[in-house]
């Protein structure tokens, strides 16, 4: 007979399989959001502001290169805030006059708001965590003190002896 | 006798006064009790808060070998002497007949003032002291005189026979035997020596002093302390055989050994075996046949004897006598010719008689040359017995059954032990200090030879109501281990008035089971208890004079490891007793329990309620109130809570050390769901904010 396969062991850094599988999805989702989005915006044939999305995108792409994260929220944290910054630059680019010519590619502003969109958006994906985590340690060492001084207690109470514990069911 | 001192007292009842009464203190007049480290001998010794004992006064007429005797003095009655006899444990004193005669005056009777424990200086415990009344005369014979001058039948119908007659009258009327009736321990009672008193017979076992002349011949060859309480018939052989001392002028049998003498007893019947009919007036003859005759149910009665004295015709019985054998039977270098002769002398050499008995020939003896086939189809009946047992059956066993098969009258007689049935309690402690006495005893119990001579008696004895259970209750008794059992059951059940002989009440005369306690406590409060709180004979005692369940009591033999269980039931049962017997205060044992209670406060498992538990324990305990402290201690539902709190507290521990461990373990996990979960948030948060700088600004640009 042949053996039942192992469950196969969990990667540090990395979430169980079955969670990364659940998680995909909203990758998946977003990715398809901005490629229709971009995919309208060059039906508009408005090659600028492919070209604008394009280079407004470049701090999303390169946090979804170097994330390893399966589900990349750095790049979901990064890539929404870009695109935050984008719409009103984009709108503002359909909406100038024709004769204006104003270009969002040569406006120095745009490229600021949407490189310091990003920036936050990068930020806040590295702080926030470490907060999270601090909080989660303060939970955690409150839980231990907690049970600690149960346990002194009950020692002070009933003896030495009632250390002589019995698994708990 | 061989065994009596050969004294020859020419002088004799008739001769000069002996001077009576105490010796003055002298050099040579020790106190007959003093031992090294003694209290001073000055030391005057009360008794019951009245009489007051000088124990630097001897009092050697009234003293008998194993009872000294001392001057005493009753403030109530000033100028008059009293006597005090000075009594150990062994030979043991005969208590219920001293308290039925107390206080009784009457002719012919030596009176018992009274009798209680006392501190006797040197001695190691306590003695029972017997206030008496002394005679003033001295004794009629000296003490332990074999020859002395013979009395006229007349004097001696004055002087000996009327009172002896009257003061017997007394005792039987109180249900009491004397069994002390001999030519020395018949006293005047008055200095001028013409009024006879009968001395007394408490101090001893009954019959302890008797020399077996003075016996019948069923007790004659008893030992001295296994004689047994005997019956009034006993006590008129003895009256007929004093009288016959006193006519001859000398012990009968005097000049023949003691085995000699029985066996012409047994051949020619006691009084003709005693008696020389050139020395007996023929007045006499039928009188002292009446009294002396050795069917104890032809022996006449006191109403009997005073009826005939009263020159009344009262039908004397025939010579008693066993059919002497045509043939003899050889042992140990002698010819006997009687079954009862021959079992004595084969319980005297064991190792022979055994011999003697296994091979045969004594069953062949008697079926050739016995007429009488009873003691043979016994004897044949016993060796059968052995044979099915095989060698592994016990020669003393043996022995013994085979003596009670061929003189089935004769006291049981086992490994060197002769004792009639009433006289086993005696016996056992006085085997205590013979070496190998208690395991001879035990196994004569274990062999149930009392029940076997009880069966042998013929049908006529009076075998009482359910004294076969009772035999047969010694002998699961004696293999039992277990307190409140063994030997020590067997001694205090025989002998009810023996105190207490456990080391724990530090010699103190405690015959009752309500004097245990103060005793306990007085040792417990001087510090003289051990670790071991409840012994082999304390058990006993409680079981044999008071109902208290002992069988609990296992744990408290060990002198080590007394757990709580153990510790409890030494409580419970001491509590019984101070509540049974209605016992004052008693802190001494209070504060010992208290201590031995220790152990039991300890497994109290809160500590709080522990420490005001032992606290409150040490008051209960210092106002000797035992039921409280019991109370106290032994509360079910005080510690079923402590229990039930333990366990609770020792689940919640397990379960918070539990936790902590899983908290140390998760740590990791709980460090990277973390980091994840704040990798979501930012993304959300990126989101929202995303969603909301969009939604500003194109307010902003179409407002």
């Amino acid at each position: 007979m042949a053996k039942p396969k192992a469950p196969a062991a969990p990667v540090p850094g990395k979430p169980p399989a079955d969670l990364a599988k659940g998680t995909g999805k909203s990758i998946v989702w977003l990715m398809g959001g901005l490629g229709l989005f971009a995919m309208v915006a060059i039906g508009l044939g408005s090659p600028t502001l492919l070209m604008f999305m394009l280079i407004g995108f470049g701090p999303t792409f390169a946090a979804a290169a170097i994330d390893r994260d399966p589900e990349r929220h750095q790049a979901i944290a990064v890539g929404a805030m870009s695109l935050g910054a984008m719409i009103p630059m984009v709108l503002g680019q359909l909406t100038a006059r024709a004769g204006s010519g104003y270009s969002v590619l040569t406006d120095p502003f745009a490229w600021l708001v949407v490189y310091g969109a990003a920036g936050i958006g990068w930020a806040v994906h590295t702080s926030v965590p470490v907060l999270v985590v601090m909080v989660s340690d303060m939970r955690n060492d409150w839980k231990r003190k907690e049970l600690q001084k149960l346990q002194e207690s009950l020692v002070e109470e009933w003896g030495q002896e009632v250390t002589n514990k019995r698994k708990a069911a | 006798m061989a065994s009596d001192a050969q004294t020859l007292d020419r002088q004799g009842p008739s001769g000069p006064a002996k001077p009576a009464g105490p010796a003055r203190p002298a050099a040579s007049a020790k106190p007959a009790a003093a031992k090294p480290g003694a209290k001073a001998a000055g030391g005057m010794i009360t008794l019951q808060d009245r009489y007051t004992i000088n124990p630097a006064r001897p009092y050697p007429e009234l003293a008998t070998p194993q009872t000294p005797a001392f001057v005493a003095e009753d403030p109530m009655t000033p100028g008059e002497l009293r006597a005090a006899l000075i009594c150990d444990v062994d030979p043991l004193p005969r208590i219920d007949v001293a308290d039925k005669l107390k206080g009784l005056a009457r002719p012919g009777l030596t009176q018992i003032a009274a009798f209680g424990a006392v501190d006797w200086p040197g001695a190691d415990g306590q003695r029972l002291a017997v206030v008496i009344n002394p005679p003033q005369g001295g004794r009629l014979v000296p003490m332990g005189a074999v020859k002395f001058a013979p009395m006229s039948p007349e004097l001696l119908l004055e002087q000996v026979v009327r009172p002896v007659v009257t003061g017997l009258t007394e005792m039987f009327h109180r249900n009491q035997t004397h069994r002390g009736i001999r030519p020395d321990n018949l006293f005047f009672s008055d200095a001028t020596r013409t009024r006879i008193v009968l001395g007394q017979a408490v101090t001893a076992p009954a019959g302890y002093y008797q020399p077996p002349a003075f016996e019948t011949i069923e007790c004659s060859t008893a030992d001295p302390d296994g004689k047994g309480t005997g019956t009034r018939a006993e006590d008129m052989f003895s009256l007929g055989a004093t009288l016959l001392a006193l006519l001859m002028g000398h012990v009968p049998g005097a000049g023949l050994s003691d085995e000699d003498f029985f066996a012409q007893r047994i051949e020619k019947g006691s009084l003709d075996a005693a008696i020389d009919p050139r020395e007996i007036p023929r007045d006499f003859i039928d009188g002292l046949r009446g009294l002396m005759a050795d069917d104890s149910r032809e022996r006449w009665t006191l109403e009997q004897f005073k009826s005939w004295l009263e020159g009344n015709r009262v039908t004397a019985p025939r010579s008693y006598s066993i059919a002497r054998s045509h043939a003899g039977f050889d042992f140990n270098g002698k010819k006997y010719w009687s079954a009862p002769a021959l079992a004595l002398a084969l319980t005297k050499k064991q190792a022979a008689g055994v011999k003697a008995v296994q091979s045969g020939a004594v069953l062949d003896w008697m079926k050739k040359s016995l007429p009488d086939n009873t003691a043979t189809d016994a004897l044949a009946a016993v060796m059968a017995e052995y044979e099915v047992a095989g060698s592994g059956a016990s020669d003393d066993v043996l022995l013994s059954k085979a003596s009670i098969a061929m003189d089935p009258a004769a006291p049981i007689r086992f490994a060197g032990y002769s004792t009639r049935l009433d006289g086993i309690g005696p016996m056992i402690l006085s085997g205590q200090r013979k070496p190998g006495g208690v395991q001879a005893i035990t196994e004569m119990l274990k062999a149930n030879i009392p029940s076997f001579w009880l069966g042998s008696q013929p049908k006529h004895v009076n075998r009482g109501v359910g004294l076969n259970a009772h035999l047969e209750k010694l002998g699961r008794w004696v293999t039992d281990p277990s307190p409140g059992a063994g030997i020590e059951r067997c001694l205090y059940d025989l002998n009810p008035n023996l105190p207490c002989r456990s080391p724990i009440v530090a010699g103190r005369w405690v015959s009752d089971p309500s004097q245990l306690l103060p005793a306990i406590d007085a040792v417990a409060a001087g510090g003289g208890m051990g670790r071991q709180p409840i012994d082999r004979h304390i058990a006993a005692f409680l079981a044999a004079r008071s109902h208290a369940d002992t069988t609990q009591l296992l744990g408290l033999m060990q002198p080590t490891n007394v757990d709580e269980h153990s510790a409890i039931g030494t409580l419970r049962l001491l509590a019984e007793l101070q509540q049974s017997f209605k016992a004052k205060s008693l802190p001494g044992l209070g504060n010992w329990c208290a201590d031995l209670l220790k152990p039991v406060i300890e497994t109290f498992h809160h500590r709080k309620r522990r420490g005001k538990l032992l606290e409150v324990t040490m008051g209960v305990a210092r106002s000797g109130n035992l039921p409280a402290l019991l109370k106290l201690i032994d509360d079910a539902e005080f510690k079923r809570i402590d229990r039930r709190g333990f366990e609770k507290a020792k689940e919640d521990y397990a379960k918070a050390e539990a936790d902590l461990a899983t908290l140390e373990k998760n740590n990791a996990k709980r460090v990277s769901d973390a980091e994840r979960k704040g990798r979501e948030a930012a993304a959300m948060i990126s989101s929202g904010l995303a969603v909301a700088t969009v939604g500003i600004m194109l307010l902003m640009k179409w407002m």
